[in-house]
């Protein structure tokens, strides 16, 4: 190729630059420690609602932004089966009636349940307020998704896990490209006039989405490796590898430790920071082995300071508000104002978080 | 650049070689066609010219493939990145990154090359190839054609000498086609990159090649200049066989060319070619198919069509009416809504607004109304991807539940599977067939139920010339027997061949709608080879101008 002669402009200044994938981690972390920390329905929901706004607001028109929904959708459906299940196998207390439904003894060797019977008010509530801790987590999991691009979080995983990043890459480019395929299968299925209902339908059309997922995988792996993937690594040593998977088991476990507040003390903070420590060492001489080196390199300044310090402290000031004592379900309390404000602190990004249009 | 030293390659499972013994030199800065029908190994060369054949995909490769002196048996395809970038058929299939510039720098990131020089690179290659405009664009949003020229700028960047693409533009329309063929020569010229490129579509790429290499079924081929080569191939393109009607020499290559040949030698032939009595059969059928169109009702009639997605309109109020005896060609640029226009038409693909109506079959009724077991004995559609209406283990056992499908006597679709391709074994898996034998069994399928109307999404798109005048021979045939068919097509060539009106979309509604030749012969990027040689006179095929001719002598 010719040399370069002529002096190129960098990025213009309307060339806004993404926010640190990594940030947006953070500030989701936060916001997931914050709603785990949080005991009444009524907060689960305001600091949801934060979330989902920002989600809203900073969230980019790529296409892989799209998944989103996807997550809302898992949201709903943990929340429509819990209050299914209240209803069909719910222990009633003999609280306040809502709907009086008649109760429908199973014979004996199903243990004596017995499905429906009156829907309980307080039993209800209790199945919501159960039911919304977990959507909201996953509310918050989609959030992340949709604001970080996973290919750009993958980037900064430690070279020992290149494998596993490769893996998840290939993943989560194929991914979005079933859902289109197994539409295009099935329409086509149509054009034939064959049935596409009923299990033996399903399993025919199931074979055809794979073998093209399968085929697309492969092609994207080869035109991968054609352009140079991995070529200038050395080959990790299996030991670190393992070392690695350990510390991310530890951080892990950690981190529930941290979020579930009836383990013992010692299986929060020590385990994460063991579980952080070890994973920092691994991935420093891990990093030694790959060269790698980026277009681009996401910049951790000022902005992805605040983004995560919002997340963060959200988190923080729910903890130390959580002190005082938990209220019955059926109490609705008036939002304490440490609830306010952290919903307000997750609410930051949607000033300074805003992806280039 | 390229040498392959007595190569024999043989594919795990395989009894035969599929290449044998093949020994050529590809000197530097040159664009080698690699041309032969499908499942001759065109594919195969260039996976030993990448190192793919045999790391990628298994097989034992005897001989030697050297590229820039580095051997294949010793370096891998991440190892050859420096030296051959590898362009595929479908770009969106390749792209890792969301990005047109983030695509840009995968292979420099992987190389581990300095921020600086990366940034130089970048710029470098979004100048040359034009691609400056979208660089911070989705890949996802572009058009086929740009992304097919990002699909090469993604391997220019790590500064290759060589250039290995499969089938660049099948999917593309021929202007989009142009600008990547553009871009391609311009990388030869300018850069003195070489080029090893697998076409069907000869004549969009037989005028830019410094040499081609004839890959046969059995395995073996010839390399040799272009001219030479193509003249002796059974099905050349337009532009040589004209020439080789003519008796020109040098064989033409290019349009240029042939028209130069052809500044005094159009004198012998007549203005029109339907003028003379003109009894060769493919005219025949031609002339037939339009009058039994007056006569006969309309098959289809489409009245103010709309197909939106979201935002987005596809379709905008599209009328048609196709009448027995038509074959409709739709042509226009890549996204221009034909696919859309198809499925809406067929009933299953969404529509908007607007009516469809089949006045022939009983009651007139919309296609969309009735159950899709019951439209496509009215009405079928043969998909962009053909093998998405297959899914049994072999090819009878597709037959056979064709057959129930369609509800026709067992049977009826392996005699015109039959027909289509005379040899295909029975027990093979529909997966392993070539592109040409899977259009042909998807054909038989949505034929068993012999629908009046027949609708094809792109059909020529992978097949070779061979498959491709069977296809053709089928359309014909059918219109002449009463029956419609509407295609839409990239393959101007084809069109030409078969269709006997054309209508052209830009942005979902209808630019122009009349006989073929009409509208082929007045427009500058759908005009065939043959009509851009010979005008002002309007022949579009080179049966035509044999006709022609014959009839004078």
């Amino acid at each position: 190729m010719t040399s370069l002669t002529t002096r190129h402009p960098g990025p213009s200044a309307a060339h806004a630059r993404p926010v640190h994938p990594l940030a947006w981690w953070a500030w989701a972390g936060g916001a997931i420690a914050a709603i785990t920390r949080t005991d009444s329905t009524t907060g689960i929901v305001l600091l949801t609602a934060a979330v989902m706004t920002v989600a809203a607001t900073c969230r980019s028109r790529a296409p892989w932004t799209r998944l989103y929904h996807l997550y809302l959708g898992i949201a709903a459906a943990v929340i429509v089966l819990r209050l299914v299940f209240y209803v069909l196998f719910g222990i009633r207390t003999g609280g306040s009636v809502l709907i009086p439904l008649p109760a429908v003894p199973l014979p004996s060797w199903a243990g004596g349940v017995s499905l429906l019977g009156p829907v309980e008010t307080q039993g209800l509530l209790h199945a919501l307020s159960g039911a919304l801790g977990l959507a909201a987590i996953i509310v918050c999991f989609g959030a992340a998704n949709a604001l970080a691009n996973p290919k750009h979080v993958l980037r900064h995983l430690p070279g020992a896990l290149h494998d596993l990043s490769t893996a998840v890459i290939i993943a989560v480019t194929i991914t979005p490209q079933l859902v289109t395929s197994a539409r295009t299968v099935r329409r086509a299925r149509q054009l034939r006039g064959a049935p596409t209902s009923g299990v033996r339908a399903a399993l025919g059309y199931v074979r055809p989405v794979l073998q093209e997922a399968m085929d697309r995988a492969i092609s994207l792996a080869a035109s991968m490796d054609s352009r140079g993937y991995a070529s200038t690594q050395r080959a990790a040593s299996r030991a670190l590898t393992g070392v690695l998977l350990a510390a991310v088991l530890l951080a892990g476990v950690g981190t529930y430790g941290v979020l579930d507040t009836t383990t013992p003390w010692w299986l929060g903070a020590p385990v994460l920071s063991a579980g952080a420590l070890i994973g920092a060492g691994a991935t420093a001489i891990a990093s030694r082995r790959v060269r790698r080196t980026r277009y681009r390199p996401a910049k951790w300044q000022v902005r992805e300071t605040i983004l995560a310090a919002s997340g963060l402290a959200a988190a923080g000031v729910v903890t130390v508000g959580a002190q005082s004592p938990p209220a019955s379900p059926l109490h609705w309390p008036g939002l304490p104002a440490g609830l306010i404000a952290a919903a307000v602190l997750l609410l930051v990004p949607v000033v300074w978080g805003r992806a280039p249009r | 650049m390229i040498a392959f030293d007595r190569v024999t390659l043989t594919y795990p499972g395989a009894t035969t070689p599929a290449l044998g013994d093949i020994s050529v030199h590809i000197p530097e800065g040159e664009l080698c066609l690699v041309v032969g029908p499908t499942g001759a190994g065109k594919t195969s060369v260039l996976g030993a010219a990448t190192g793919r054949v045999p790391h990628f995909t298994g097989g034992v490769l005897e001989g030697r493939v050297l590229i820039d002196g580095r051997d294949t048996a010793a370096h891998l395809p991440r190892h050859l990145a420096d030296v051959v970038g590898v362009v595929m058929q479908d770009p969106l299939h390749g792209f890792v990154a969301d990005t047109v510039e983030e695509e840009l720098a995968f292979a420099l990131e992987q190389l581990g090359l300095p921020q600086p020089v990366m940034r130089s690179r970048v710029e470098e290659v979004l100048d040359l190839l034009d691609l400056a405009p979208l660089r911070s664009r989705a890949l996802t949003e572009l058009s086929g054609g740009e992304q097919q020229r990002v699909a090469i700028g993604a391997v220019m960047t790590a500064q290759p000498k060589a250039l290995v693409l499969d089938e660049p533009t099948s999917a593309l329309d021929p202007t989009a086609a142009e600008d990547v063929l553009a871009a391609l020569t311009r990388l030869v010229h300018d850069l003195g990159i070489t080029v090893l490129l697998a076409e069907h579509r000869l004549e969009r790429v037989v005028q830019f090649a410094d040499s081609v290499l004839h890959i046969r079924p059995d395995g073996t081929a010839t390399y040799g200049a272009p001219a030479q080569v193509l003249g002796a191939l059974a099905h050349p393109p337009p532009v040589v066989e004209l020439g080789r009607l003519a008796g020109w020499d040098p064989l033409p290559l290019s349009i240029r060319d042939a028209r130069r040949h052809a500044r005094g030698w159009r004198s012998h032939l007549p203005p029109r070619p339907d003028a003379p009595p003109a009894p060769a059969e493919e005219n025949n059928a031609k002339s037939r198919a339009t009058t039994a169109a007056k006569h006969d009702g309309a098959l289809l009639r489409a009245h103010k069509v709309r197909v939106s997605y979201g935002p987005v309109t596809a379709v905008n109020g599209v009328d048609l009416q196709v009448g027995a005896g038509e074959i409709l060609a739709i042509m226009g640029r890549n996204g221009s809504g034909k696919s859309s226009l198809l499925w809406a038409l067929q009933g299953l693909g969404p529509r908007s607004a607007g009516q469809v109506r089949l006045p022939a079959a009983p009651g007139a009724p919309d296609p969309a109304d009735l159950t899709p077991a019951h439209a496509r004995r009215h009405i079928a559609l043969v998909p962009q991807t053909p093998s998405h209406l297959l899914y049994h283990d072999t090819v009878a056992a597709e037959c056979a539940a064709a057959d129930a499908d369609a509800a026709a006597a067992s049977g009826t679709t392996a005699r015109i599977l039959a027909d289509l391709v005379p040899d295909l074994p029975e027990q093979r898996h529909p997966g392993d067939l070539s592109e040409g034998g899977r259009l042909a069994l998807a054909l038989a399928v949505q034929l068993a139920a012999d629908p009046p109307v027949l609708l094809l999404d792109e059909p020529t798109r992978g097949l070779d010339y061979r498959a491709k005048e069977n296809l053709a021979g089928l359309l014909t045939d059918r219109a002449a027997s009463g029956r419609a068919v509407i295609l839409t097509s990239h393959d101007v060539e084809f069109v030409a061949r078969t269709a006997t009106r054309v209508l052209t979309l830009a942005q979902g509604e209808v630019v122009a709608d009349g006989p073929a030749r009409q509208i082929l012969t007045a427009s500058a990027t759908l005009a065939p080879q043959v009509a851009k040689i010979l005008h002002p006179l309007d022949y579009l095929t080179v049966a035509e101008v044999e006709t022609a001719l014959g009839g004078r002598s």
